[in-house]
């Protein structure tokens, strides 16, 4: 296509979100979902069409500043296009939802305009080609973190919303600190710009120690903008970590190590917080932390290794499951959405018995949580079935050194205990939602949680996650930037998958129709209420909830995560009615943060000697700062 | 051609009956240790025919009445994975078919806890929960050995895996005795068997899958009771491939004839195993799913020394 053409739908796709976002705050309420919502699907399109076909973009060289195409980049445009197509659909419907409209406020548009564009422009910008281009990419990193923080802090007036924001506000600045210092320090030391962004992109990504903002942070994010940020803007944080270790390649191993060894704690920890979280989006947030580490030990792999099957299958693995992850995340966050907007609630330990009321969010529910379940038939296991095949490649080539095979052993291992923590976690998500009796009593629920527009764009998400789980030959032919059709290998393993899927499918099929065949003639009887354990009638108070159901595991890990309980304190014989209360706080941010901050605060009290509010006092310290100065002058 | 149609039917024909019969064996055993007759061993077969036969009460909480399906359909769907008594799966030559198989199950238990929460009762959560729990370090140790045993036959399958076990050596002894025993604790563990679950008790409290069914009848309970004996099965045949690997250049008949005995001696040894001992304490369960573990990083350092 021609050059100038290209050049416009880069324009439009980069200027048309704040465009739209900066109209539809001025517009009247009603019109604001719609029009932003058109406006930023051209956008969208704009930008998935330059993701396919932009190869004679690049480079693009503005005065100083470049704006790359390359493989990688495009992927990335790709991803974030798709992410904000379907984002601006379900928004679309909020529109007719009224627990949604009363986020919506005059600016939440405008921020949000902002913060699409700066998610369409990122996957463009290099990192550390020149101080220029690092700086300006650094410019637009901070504005896509202060929109997402923005978002949050005009999402309501509670204290505790606030200090959410706050905690994510200094999160996303030590992580721009991090970033500074790579940036700068890259011409002089690489080895230090590496890890220092690394750490940079880390804790963007929530891997551990730099998880402690995320749970929380996502949480406080308004609706649907929670599934921009854990689906497209965290994709933003694997974009600068791989760009980041490509741009050194001397240093790529010890990247690599450094990548295995904080990305399996990051799984580990992961999946085991989102188990101990109540509140769903705090679950979906814990959860992003674990993938992200199953995405950074895939890259630690491909740095690692020297072999070119392994290093295929981890580079497979790492975009198919940042793919995958990012089209699952978005379902689950909008189908959460849905739930809150119909029934004003996402605590798990309150839900339940809800699958009556949102038949459609139930089912895709279910395929988001098969999916991150990471079980086959659906497209989240794709990805992690590459990074395993890398890990066993890596464990039994004989061109491996030994610490590689133990680090591939590891891998292997490790994850196969994640996968079934993270089932636990996605059962326990699904079923607490929907299934059971309800736990509460919902008195405002609103139908129109469910409309035309939020059910298309769950729909749509849920196809894609099926089709892609059958045929993983797809990503090959979708995005041809991902390295996928090297290796007949590769394209074997996914003709091998979609066999699998179809093959269990297909049985699946066949046991149900054996049911419905055996079953047609014979009563089906379904009004007996569930047998109510000795009490003659059933109480919705007898059943498991949520931390019931994670209890028995959490209780073993006592040491990471602090169990708070209060009201068990029982000294009376016939005791009162009490209530009862069972928490679980995190090791990092209530535990080591919390004392350090406590620390430094009573410190700092101390200088309040300083502040005696005496004029001379005062001017007597600043005499003493110039006389200081005045002497290390002289003596430098 | 005729031969892979062969393959496929007798696969599956062991697939459908043999469980049953495993089943029916250990029950005999388990009379003939309490010096009982005990039933028939096609009891089994008369008891899943006679829930096919019946109707189903639902409980008005139910919203997927198709749990039972999805989670036996799963498991049937890991055992073309599996080579049984033709010494080849009915899906092969696919690359981390064991992983499949894992995954597999995890497919299949994902839909029973959902089952068992759907229904709203405690004792159901509290089966799931445990279930859950104990998953973990079960799936952990089972993926130790698995990846033990591909490393020591240097490959990414099945086929592989048993292949290295063909020549009779002292190394290929210690690792599949070891590599079995992991294998055998881990299929009581699935299959709910003492010592880890009681499939005849009547105490809600101390039950795990059984537990977990309460609520069921008819088709849908005929189908997770299947679902229990085909993974004893399943792993039975992973066993049985390891075991009988240096007897697969014998002709197919000998090989199956083989392969039905060791099913048999394993339900005899399990059958041993639940009238000589008593269910562990629920507190215990753990302890012994970490000493498999535990025998699992044995096994893996084992075949790191050997080929290294």
């Amino acid at each position: 296509m021609n050059l100038e053409i290209l050049l416009i739908l880069f324009i439009v796709a980069i200027f048309l979100p704040v465009t739209a976002g900066t109209i539809s705050a001025a517009l009247p309420q009603k019109m604001r979902a719609k029009v932003f919502g058109t406006l930023t699907i051209i956008s969208g399109f704009a930008g998935l069409y330059l993701s396919i076909n932009s190869t004679s973009l690049n480079p693009l060289t503005v005065q100083n500043l470049s704006f790359e195409f390359n493989i990688d980049n495009r992927f990335f445009l790709g991803l974030n296009s798709l992410g904000i197509i379907f984002f601006a659909i379900y928004n679309m419907g909020l529109a007719k939802v009224k627990r949604a409209l009363e986020q919506q406020y005059r600016a939440y548009y405008a921020i949000l305009g902002l913060f699409v564009s700066t998610l369409l422009l990122i996957p463009t910008l290099p990192i550390v080609k020149s101080l220029s281009c690092g700086l300006f990419f650094m410019l637009i990193w901070e504005i896509m973190s202060l929109a997402s923080f923005l978002l949050m802090i005009f999402n309501g007036n509670e204290v505790r919303l606030r200090e959410k924001s706050l905690i994510y506000f200094i999160a996303m600045h030590i992580s721009a600190i991090f970033l500074m210092l790579g940036i700068f320090a890259a011409p002089y030391n690489s080895l230090f710009a590496l890890v220092a962004l690394i750490a940079g992109f880390g804790i963007k990504l929530g891997f551990f120690p730099g998880h402690f903002y995320m749970a929380d942070g996502y949480d406080a994010l308004p609706g649907a903008s929670a599934a921009l940020t854990a689906g497209v803007m965290i994709n933003m944080g694997v974009y600068g970590l791989w760009k980041s270790c490509l741009t050194f390649p001397n240093h790529s191993v010890i990247a690599g190590y450094i990548l295995i060894i904080v990305g399996l704690i990051s799984a580990v920890y992961g999946v085991i917080w989102a188990l101990s979280q109540r509140k769903m989006k705090k679950v979906l947030a814990s959860s992003s932390m674990e993938n992200m580490g199953i995405i950074a030990t895939a890259i630690g792999i491909y740095l690692l290794s020297s072999n070119e099957t392994i290093r295929i299958c981890a580079v497979c693995g790492c975009f198919i499951h940042l793919a995958n992850h990012s089209l699952l995340k978005a379902l689950l966050f909008y189908t959460t959405d849905t739930v809150k907007n119909a029934v004003g609630e996402t605590n798990l330990n309150k839900l339940g018995g809800i699958a009556h009321l949102l038949k459609s969010t139930m089912r895709n529910m279910l395929i988001g949580s098969l999916g991150l379940s990471a079980v086959p038939t659906i497209n989240g296991f794709v990805g992690k079935f590459f990074i395993y095949y890398a890990a066993l490649q890596l464990f039994i080539n004989k061109e491996s050194t030994l610490s590689q095979q133990i680090i591939g052993m590891i891998i292997f291992v490790l994850l196969g205990m994640v996968g079934a923590l993270s089932l636990f976690v996605f059962v326990k998500f699904y079923a607490m939602t929907f299934l059971g009796a309800s736990r509460s009593e919902f008195t405002e629920i609103d139908e129109n949680a469910e409309n035309f527009h939020t059910v298309f764009a769950c729909n749509l998400i849920s196809f894609l996650c099926v089709i892609f789980g059958i045929f993983p030959i797809l990503y090959c032919l979708i995005f041809d930037t991902i390295p996928i059709k090297k290796g007949a290998e590769i394209l074997k393993t996914a003709t091998d998958l979609s066999i699998l899927s179809i093959s269990t499918m297909g049985v699946i099929l066949i046991v149900l129709c054996l049911r419905k065949m055996l079953l047609r003639k014979r009563s089906v009887v379904n009004t007996e209420s569930t047998w109510g354990c000795g009490y003659e009638k059933f109480n919705p108070k007898l059943e498991y909830n949520g931390d019931s159901l994670s209890l028995s595991l959490l209780w073993l890990l006592d040491k990471i995560f602090i169990r708070k309980e209060k009201g068990i304190d029982i000294k009376e014989l016939y005791p009162q009615s009490f209530d009862h209360d069972y928490a679980t706080k995190e090791v990092i941010r209530d535990g080591i943060l919390a004392k350090v901050c406590g620390y430094l605060l009573h410190k700092l009290e101390l200088l309040q000697v300083l502040q005696s509010g005496v004029m001379q006092r005062y001017l007597w310290i600043s005499v003493l700062f110039f006389v200081i100065v005045l002497i290390y002058a002289i003596l430098s | 051609m005729i031969n892979t149609l062969c393959n496929i039917f007798f696969n599956i024909l062991l697939m459908i009956f043999a469980p049953l019969l495993m089943v029916g064996v250990i029950k005999k055993v388990k009379a003939f240790f309490a010096r009982r007759k005990g039933p028939s061993v096609l009891q089994v077969i008369y008891d899943i025919r006679r829930l096919f036969l019946k109707g189903e009460i639902i409980s008005s909480f139910v919203r997927m009445n198709y749990t039972s399906a999805f989670a036996l359909g799963s498991l049937i769907a890991a055992g073309l994975f599996v080579p049984q008594i033709t010494g080849e799966a009915v899906l092969n030559n696919f690359s981390m078919d064991f992983l499949i198989f894992v995954y597999l199950f995890g497919l299949s238990r994902f839909f029973s806890a959902v089952n068992a929460l759907q229904m709203a009762s405690s004792f159901e959560g509290m089966g799931s929960s445990r279930e859950l729990v104990f998953s973990i370090t079960g799936e952990l140790t089972l993926m130790m050995c698995l990846v033990s045993l591909a490393f020591f036959g240097s490959s990414c399958d099945f086929a592989g895996i048993f292949g290295a076990f063909r020549v009779p050596s002292i190394d290929n002894l210690s690792v599949g005795v070891l590599a079995c025993v992991i294998l055998f604790v881990i299929m009581l563990l699935e299959g709910c068997r003492v010592p880890i679950d009681d499939p005849t008790t009547h105490l809600e409290l101390t039950m795990i899958h059984e537990v977990m069914i309460l609520d069921n009848s008819g088709v849908s309970l005929a189908y997770f009771i299947y679902s229990g004996m085909l993974k004893i099965y399943l792993f039975s045949s992973i066993i049985g491939s390891i075991i009988l690997s240096e007897f697969a250049h014998l002709s197919c008949f000998i090989y199956g004839g083989l392969f039905l005995l060791l099913l048999f001696l394993i339900s005899v040894i399990i059958g041993i195993i639940e009238s000589v001992q008593a269910r562990l304490r629920m507190v215990h369960v753990q302890q012994y799913i970490l000493f498999a573990a535990g025998l699992a990083v044995i096994l893996l350092i084992s075949v790191i020394f050997v080929r290294i």
